[in-house]
């Protein structure tokens, strides 16, 4: 069947769609790369313990760990290179503004993923030959975590202006080099919102890994026949919990100021995500709520195994004043959205909670006070609030108009971008008219020689020149059902950037529309000779 | 199996998690120079570079916030 509409249909459309590609490949770069951002400060921390008792078992296990990362970190470059492709092919438009804008922040990124392939690579293939400099090969190990940063750094910058572009005046860098080279924004890099979101993911990046690790090696022990062995991995394993909880705990408090800046600037992000608007909402489940009952979760399972550990005075165990503080403080988190959300949601929380920490204690009765199936258990919750958080932060995104297919001010992004600044060189039809005046240097722009225009002559022509910018025309021809829905669709197009008069919307629209009733009312050929 | 193969692969198993366990009870720290030096000049170069350009970086960002 699927293949009978594919070869009746002559535009082939992206498997799933546009949205579901993007989607798929950004959540499976980010389940991986952050994964890497969290193993580097792992396997640093090891070491350092490995190092300051003499013991190689936590030098080991940094061995493994890191073994781990160097496959994590192929997978994930060659999935962004996908992404990358996908992006650029079926949202040229977007892609090429978006790295206009940012142009050499990401000439920065692309020389630190250079710079960390390499550094991973000496740390890793080394290792048993640098052992008479072993202070060297740990600070060589160490230099991952800032450069991770860095680089991530630069990545939420453009993530983050896409949700808050704020400030954003659209004052190209002076500092350019030749009128050829795009320069970058310098004001939609330091966005309100880029530094809390950099803090909050990194945290959450720290936790993600030491909980897979902590389940890793819970996994192994359940599989260990020798004494040494499961000692190994329960010892591993019980630090690397040690790091991700610590890391968790935090999360609440960069969390806090996150929220903070999306209110006051990111309102309608904000609120797609407390009211449960958009595609948050998907399939009839509000995947926001979700993600925070796997949290609480998560705080009453970690409470609990913290409250063991130093009740039985175990290795590693977290000081419970800090442990009682930080949960408190996510309590108060929840008490917060439950205020703004439904108390419905903070009741449901609490008792995940309560439930997680049950579930904790039992399962460390059960094991004897093993924490293999509260690693595993955390290991694969962490997993899901990664994929589950990517989510609904990029689905909360506004778009680019409101319901009513009006731009307001101040309301949705699409103001902002009318500030930024295209250069003359850029092609015509591929890019926004986002240029408001001219700027003051625009006599010493070498002007480019008259290009020849032809006019559409027929709603034909119009359609084929204007609707290619970023899309097949199959998309143009995609059934809507009323003239009523063309026009919210092509204002939209419109407000994403597409050249055309109110006159020519008008052709559009009707021209479309009459086309799809035509077709509606020519019976479908069942020999597919049509 | 028969059960001389059976045996056979026990002592194999107990062999290889016998030096697994020994691994993971020395702290084999040994002398600088045992190591090789095409490993050691390799990261001291690296090392040198990787941070002379990581605090370029840094700088130049800070920077941007005040120019440009």
């Amino acid at each position: 069947m699927i293949f009978l509409a594919a070869a009746q249909n002559p535009f082939l459309q992206f498997p799933g769609g546009a949205k579901f590609a993007i989607g798929f490949l950004a959540l499976f770069h980010t389940s991986v790369g952050s994964l890497a951002i969290g193993f580097a400060f792992v396997v640093t921390i090891l070491q350092l313990v490995g190092y300051v008792r003499r013991d190689n078992q936590f030098d080991r296990m940094a061995k493994r760990i890191q073994l781990w990362h160097v496959c994590i970190y192929n997978i994930g470059t060659i999935n962004a290179i996908g992404l990358v492709f996908a992006l650029s092919g079926l949202y040229p438009q977007f892609w090429s503004q978006i790295f206009v804008q940012f142009f050499w922040t990401l000439i920065i990124e692309e020389a630190l993923f250079f710079m960390l392939a390499l550094t991973l690579t000496f740390h890793y293939f080394f290792w048993d030959d640098l052992w008479g400099h072993k202070k060297l090969h740990i600070f060589l190990g160490a230099l991952l975590t800032p450069m991770f940063f860095l680089q991530f750094a630069i990545i939420n910058g453009m993530s983050a202006y896409m949700l808050t572009p704020g400030f954003s005046e659209g004052q190209v860098s002076q500092w350019s080099g030749t009128a050829g080279i795009l320069g970058w924004d310098k004001l939609a890099f330091y966005n309100p919102t880029f530094l809390m979101l950099t803090l909050h993911r990194a945290a959450a990046n720290f936790a993600y890994a030491g909980f897979i690790v902590a389940a890793v090696c819970g996994f192994e022990i359940y599989r260990a026949k020798h004494e040494k062995v499961l000692s190994w991995n329960e010892r591993g394993g019980r630090l690397s919990f040690k790091i991700a909880i610590i890391s968790f705990l935090s999360l609440p408090i960069v969390g806090f100021f996150y929220a903070w800046v999306l209110k006051y600037h990111g309102k309608e992000a904000y609120e797609n995500l407390m009211i449960g608007r958009g595609d948050v909402v998907a399939g009839g489940i509000d995947w926001w709520w979700v993600k925070h009952l796997i949290v609480a979760t998560m705080i009453g399972m970690g409470l609990m195994f913290c409250y063991r550990a130093a009740k039985y005075r175990r290795e590693f165990r977290v000081p419970m004043t800090a442990v009682y503080a930080l949960s408190f403080v996510y309590l108060m988190f929840y008490v917060g959205m439950g205020a703004q959300m439904t108390w419905k949601f903070f009741w449901v929380s609490l008792a995940a909670a309560v439930f997680g920490g049950m579930l904790c204690i039992h399962l460390l009765n059960f094991h004897e006070g093993s924490g293999r199936a509260v690693f595993l258990l955390m290991g694969i919750l962490s997993f899901f609030t990664v994929i589950l958080g990517g989510y609904a932060r990029e689905a909360s995104r506004p778009r680019f108009v409101s319901p009513s297919g009006e731009r307001l001010k101040g309301f949705n992004r699409i103001a902002d971008y009318d500030n930024i600044y295209r250069s003359e060189e850029r092609a015509g039809n591929v890019s926004m008219a986002m240029l408001r005046g001219d700027p003051d240097y625009i006599e010493e722009v070498r002007g480019r020689p008259q290009q020849l225009t032809i006019q559409p002559e027929t709603p034909e022509d119009l359609i084929s020149s204007r609707c290619i910018s970023c899309h097949t025309l199959q998309r143009a021809f995609r059934p809507q059902g009323s003239e009523e829905k063309w026009d919210r669709v092509v204002g939209r197009m419109h407000a994403y950037g597409t050249r055309l008069t109110p006159q020519e919307k008008k052709i559009v629209v009707q021209h479309i529309w009459e086309k799809e009733q035509v077709e509606k009312a020519i019976p479908a050929d069942p020999g597919g000779m049509q | 199996m028969d059960e001389k193969t059976k045996k056979q692969v026990t002592k194999d198993k107990r062999k290889i998690a016998a030096a697994v366990e020994h691994e993971l009870d020395v702290y084999p720290l040994r002398e600088a120079s045992e190591d090789p030096n095409w490993a050691i000049r390799t990261v001291w170069v690296w090392v040198g570079i990787a941070v002379f350009l990581l605090l370029f970086f840094v700088v130049m960002t800070i920077l941007g916030i005040f120019y440009d």
